[in-house]
């Protein structure tokens, strides 16, 4: 255990971009906070909840994954070595919770996978909730991480607490911008721990959700009644951080063409419609099912746990007020 | 610092395409074409192994890739048998394609028919439209290995005498005794057809099926399933006895993409070819 005071935290991110591509949240004019390079500027320390999470790093938005130059076939893969800094423990959740997707029954996605490689993680634990909109404690998680990250940080005012996770957190700790911690410091962290735990009041009770759709007690009417104010712009899966649905097109380029994939969402109408016209689900009501029993009920049978982590992105993104947390709430009133 | 070490070291390969010849081009009924593909490198010839029922995806140079079910059978190798309706982008620049013409395969993918769990038994072999183009895998390899099976029946019901895909290759079965091939259109309007004329569970009167041993395979599209399990059904014919190929709308066919999603299934991994028992609990599988 180390701490590093506030100021210094710039420092010591231009210090690990001489070896690695450094991202930390930053706002896009200043309307989102996004996962940017440190180069852009324009890091003022704050750190939030990002408007779309962590998995940009990983999954972005659009990627070439083929290029072929007179049908000379070639792979890209991004294996850079980078920095995420500021990741909330949500997002790092989803991130391992992502690894077991990407890597299922042997196959592993080449392009996640050499990104998530060449990535080391800091995590930035949440003393209170970053938004009012955080229900990670409801979704079986913790406003800051037991294990799983590469350095853990705890806000104490001017400075941070910082503890290792891996050999790479070691590295990192070893930076001259940290400082030795007081014989207090530990005793802070279970502190601020618990505030952490007793701070967070969003309550919308995932578990019986999930036990309600286990039960099949959401019927179509439920679903397509809820829908009708779906307004299919995909909004809540763009920002959530463990949807990883994209769509393959190829694209000219100057010598040849090349293969991207692109963030794709089970709430368009286009994303299930086969060639023949046949759309095996054809109703609003049926894609939002999809999108929620994914995560509250099949997620639960692949993986043993839900794939909401309760960071309520869907939840601020959504203009019509179908994010989880709605969803929850309406499968308990059932 | 390093980066991490890599936990699987042979993931180059399930999105990069390898190059194939199109060798020939065999017309089928109008809009349908019977290609036969060969891997440019004898490498990726001789290790490509696949079971009836499995798919591959297609590239065509410079427009798309999309999801192709493979029509040969593993017992005649070197020679890949795609059957393509002209549909969309992909299929219509295939079209285009002549003699000679390379493409992108990858795979195969997915799970298959069974034959280990098939040999040995009688079957049922039901086909519907262009879902005669992935059954035809399956019922030329049992054919290729007659011996091992059972009573074989294959029924195979089209929408009219134009559209029986495959039309002259399987009226050389009507001439075997070791199978029994029955042939339905749903309409006449000329009233040439000398088969039966009606849809394609129309067919099962007169068969009899011994539903301890009868496995039956199933490919055709969605409104066929639902009647002809419920025939399956009402013969005392177990659900794990049923296997059904499913179509989806599948981009990676490794997956990843989410778009071919059935329940807590991807049908491109789990499927295409699935136990109905294992997916009848599905409200949207079928």
């Amino acid at each position: 255990m180390k701490r590093i005071r506030k100021d210094n935290v710039y420092p010591f991110l231009k210090e690990m971009e001489e070896t690695r591509d450094v991202y930390c949240p930053q706002w896009l004019n200043d309307k989102d906070l996004l996962f940017l390079p440190l180069g852009d500027g324009k890091f003022d320390g704050y750190i939030g909840k990002t408007t779309v999470s962590a998995k940009s790093l990983l999954f972005p938005q659009t990627e070439e994954i083929i290029s072929f130059g007179k049908e000379i076939v070639k792979k890209n893969t991004d294996s850079r070595n980078t920095l995420a800094f500021g990741i909330r423990p949500c997002e790092m959740k989803a991130i391992e919770f992502t690894d077991r997707f990407m890597t299922r029954e042997g196959i592993t996605d080449p392009h996640y996978q050499s990104k998530r490689e060449g990535m080391i993680s800091v995590v930035v634990a949440c003393n209170e909730p970053p938004s009012d909109t955080c229900f990670c404690l409801d979704a079986g998680g913790k406003p800051y991480l037991d294990d799983g990250f590469d350095m853990q940080l705890f806000d104490a005012g001017d400075y941070y607490i910082a503890v290792s996770g891996s050999k790479e957190g070691d590295e990192m700790l070893s930076s001259g911008k940290f400082e030795q911690s007081d014989e207090e410091d530990g005793k802070r962290v279970e502190d601020i721990k618990k505030r952490s735990l007793e701070s967070q009041v969003r309550k919308p009770g995932m578990k019986k959700a999930i036990e309600t759709l286990k039960n099949g007690k959401a019927t179509n009417e439920f679903w397509e009644n809820l829908a009708s104010r779906c307004i299919n712009c995909g909004g809540c899966v763009y920002v959530c951080p463990t949807c990883t649905c994209f769509n393959v097109y190829d694209l000219q380029s100057s010598d040849g063409y090349s293969r991207y994939r692109s963030w794709d969402a089970c709430l368009h109408a286009g994303f299930t419609m086969e060639t023949s016209g046949h759309n095996p689900r054809p109703t609003q009501g049926s894609r939002l099912a999809r999108r929620h029993e994914h995560k509250l009920k099949f997620d639960v049978i692949n993986y043993g746990e839900s794939g909401c982590m309760g960071c309520g992105r869907c939840s601020d993104a959504c203009p019509v007020g179908l994010g989880a947390i709605e969803i929850i709430e309406e499968l308990n009133n059932l | 610092m390093e980066s991490r070490e890599s936990i699987n070291k042979d993931i180059d390969l399930i999105f990069k395409p390898n190059l194939a010849r199109i060798e020939r081009i065999l017309p089928q009924m109008e809009g349908h074409r019977l290609f036969q593909l060969r891997f440019v490198d004898e490498d990726a010839v001789n290790a490509f192994a696949h079971k009836p029922g499995q798919f591959i995806e297609l590239t065509v140079f410079g427009v798309g890739e999309a999801p192709i079910s493979i029509s040969s059978p593993p017992s005649r190798p070197g020679i890949i048998e795609i059957c393509v309706r002209k549909a969309g982008s992909v299929t219509g620049a295939l079209f285009e394609l002549q003699k000679g013409d390379h493409v992108g395969l990858r795979g195969p993918f997915g799970h298959g028919f069974p034959l280990e769990t098939l040999k040995g038994k009688d079957l049922l072999l039901v086909a519907g439209g262009l879902g005669m183009a992935p059954l035809r895998s399956l019922f030329q390899a049992v054919l290729d290995d007659r011996k091992n099976y059972g009573d074989i029946v294959l029924m195979y019901g089209a929408r009219n005498p134009d559209d029986v895909l495959f039309k002259y290759e399987l009226l050389g079965l009507m001439n075997r005794t070791d199978l029994k091939y029955l042939l339905s259109v749903d309409v006449d309007d000329e009233g040439i057809w000398r088969q039966y004329v009606g849809v394609v569970t129309g067919l099962f009167k007169g068969v009899q099926l011994n539903s301890e041993n009868t496995f039956c395979a199933l490919c055709g599209p969605p409104i066929m399933y639902r009647f002809v399990i419920e025939e399956l059904l009402k013969r005392d014919i177990p659900k794990e006895q049923v296997f059904v190929s499913l179509e989806r709308m599948m981009k990676c066919g490794v997956g990843k993409c989410g778009h071919c999603a059935i329940g807590e299934y991807y049908c491109c991994t789990d499927g295409p070819v699935f136990r109905y028992s294992d997916i009848s609990h599905i409200k949207e599988a079928i």
